[in-house]
């Protein structure tokens, strides 16, 4: 791929963008079209939560079928392709060689498109597998993983002709979640799993792992990487860093049977992942010291950064969902939030508040120096960021605050099912409330990243920042 | 145990020993020789370490932190 180049020794930062550019900008398109369409079925479930016959005459607008196409729509179509984008990018930058496989990544990003496509026609038909996190149909699964073991292979030829010797944490949480996800996909998609018990332990223990060892080593390698390279500081302890996650990759893989406690399975399953989920502290405190003996000091410089904010505030997340994540394993927590509303919000402060937001926080990053503009407007980034973030704070207090009263009155004998769920309804009120302050977010997202490559005529005549301070310093 | 279970059990087995094997590659292979070197890695010649990127929102405030991103760069030199 690079033999045409004049200096193969060394590529330069902004060579390395550039043959980046249209690989990740369509990776990350594809998946803005997806937090679109998601960010719809969204607000459809919620307000129906609470507005149970509003649309529903049509089978296909059915709470069933809207509601876990929302997940679907956003695991594999956002959170992934973006996900996969922010990935590769991050990748070429730090092994100092560009994309490899251009090409067919394209394609199969295409192909991946399509099979979304496809599989959301399918679950809103009612073809659903009917495994949460699994909706869709096998076919549509196996399609994604063949394209992300296409990304994989970029990934390990990337590593093999890679000009640096030493390797950065991101690069190690990268390839792992390259080598991960499509053994976690391939195992889910096999034709085994048919007695219930067995197809739940399969589900969670796919579920569980798909946030742990696909999305989470991608949101944390963009921490790693954009908290050190925005402030200009070296993470604090690099040690740390690897010991954070080396406890990832021995504990994480363990925890997916948190979600049957009280399940018909083995009591030893769901015992070694209480523990298992219990040692997760160890990496994510470590992570969290790291992350803020780095920020600490430095808060001006976190605000100044669009990128900063998101990701300053999605690793937060992270340790706030991981500890609380540990806590929930417990069986006397379990007990009192298993089938709340508790949990739906544990869910989304992981995939939301975390991941999501991160993702933001890398495209402020990415898109800019991939296509040299500059952002349209600096007041609507920071409308995004103040809608999505406290969006998801409401969220948040919300269910949780309920949820908990809910799990208590679902526990007593005394209290009749129904009011266990009308005592909810003001909060689901809530729920769609900062559901439309996300959307709003959401929707000026969209706007900028398509002002950045649809009308690029149209961006600010100023130099670009970044060179300017370049330049600067170079002086 | 079904075949199912038995599969469970035997990725969660492989995802660990990828794992081990990764880590041993890595321990022979000299990536834990010079640990903090490795936190050097996101910074190079164009984008040195003690430059801040990313600050688009500051045109807007007064140029007053100039000296604090110095006291930063004096911190950082002093723990290396």
């Amino acid at each position: 791929m690079n033999s045409g180049s004049s200096k193969p020794s060394q590529f330069s930062v902004s060579e390395l963008d550039q043959k980046a550019r249209y690989v990740v900008l369509f990776l990350v398109l594809s998946g803005v079209f997806w937090l679109l369409f998601g960010t719809l079925l969204a607000l459809v479930a919620s307000l129906k939560m609470h507005l149970p016959d509003w649309l529903g005459t049509a089978g296909w607008l059915t709470f069933g079928r809207v509601r876990p196409l929302h997940l679907n729509t956003m695991v594999y179509g956002w959170a992934s392709l973006t996900g996969a984008g922010v990935a590769l990018w991050l990748l070429s930058r730090l092994l100092k060689v560009p994309i490899m496989l251009r090409g067919y990544i394209i394609v199969a990003g295409m192909v991946w498109n399509i099979a979304l496509l496809i599989g959301s026609i399918q679950i809103l038909a009612g073809h659903s597998r009917g495994i949460e996190w699994l909706e869709f149909p096998v076919s549509t699964m196996v399609l994604i993983v063949l394209c992300v073991i296409i990304m994989s292979a970029s990934v390990l030829m990337m590593l093999v002709m890679r000009k640096v010797k030493q390797l950065y944490v991101s690069v190690w949480y990268l390839i792992a979640a390259f080598l991960w996800f499509p053994l976690l996909g391939l195992v889910s998609s096999l034709p085994i799993f048919d007695t219930p018990t067995v197809q739940a332990g399969m589900n969670w223990w796919y579920a569980h792992n798909a946030l742990g060892l696909w999305f989470t080593p991608v949101g944390l390698a963009a921490a790693y990487y954009f908290i050190p390279k925005v402030l200009g500081r070296p993470i604090y302890s690099y040690g740390l860093s690897l010991l954070g996650f080396w406890g990832l990759a021995l504990f994480y893989n363990w925890n997916g049977f948190h979600h049957l406690i009280g399940g018909p399975v083995p009591t030893w399953f769901v015992t070694i992942s209480i523990s298992a989920s219990v040692m997760m502290v160890i990496p994510v405190v470590v992570v969290a010291v790291n992350h803020h003996m780095t920020v600490v000091g430095s808060f001006r410089a976190v605000i100044n950064s669009p990128t900063l904010r998101f990701v300053v505030f999605a690793a937060m997340s992270y340790t706030f969902v991981s500890l609380q994540g540990a806590m929930q394993a417990l069986r006397s927590a379990n007990e009192v939030i298993h089938f709340t509303h508790f949990v739906v919000a544990h869910a989304h402060i992981g995939m939301y508040a975390f991941v999501t937001m991160m993702l933001f926080g890398a495209c402020y990053y990415i898109i800019p120096r991939i296509t040299m503009r500059e952002w349209h407007s600096k007041g609507l980034i920071k409308w995004h960021f103040w809608l999505t973030a406290i969006g998801i704070f409401i969220y948040t207090v919300a269910l949780q605050g309920i949820g908990v009263f809910q799990g208590f009155a679902m526990i007593n004998p005394d209290v009749p099912f129904t009011d266990t769920v009308t005592m909810t309804i003001p909060y689901l009120v809530a729920r769609s409330v900062s559901g439309l302050l996300m959307t709003a977010g959401h929707l000026i997202f969209a706007w900028l990243v398509f002002r950045m490559t649809w009308r690029p005529d149209e961006q600010p005549a100023t130099p670009l920042v970044w060179n300017k301070i370049r330049e600067e310093f170079a002086s | 145990m079904s075949t199912g279970a038995l599969i469970l059990v035997l990725s969660s087995l492989l995802i660990i020993g990828g794992g081990l094997v990764l880590f041993l590659w890595a321990f022979f292979n000299g990536q834990f020789d010079n640990i903090q070197r490795g936190s050097m890695l996101p910074f190079d010649e164009e984008e040195p370490a003690g430059k801040r990127t990313d600050q688009i929102f500051k045109e807007e405030e007064k140029e007053e932190k100039e000296d604090e991103i110095e006291e930063d760069n004096e911190r950082d030199s002093t723990e290396r």
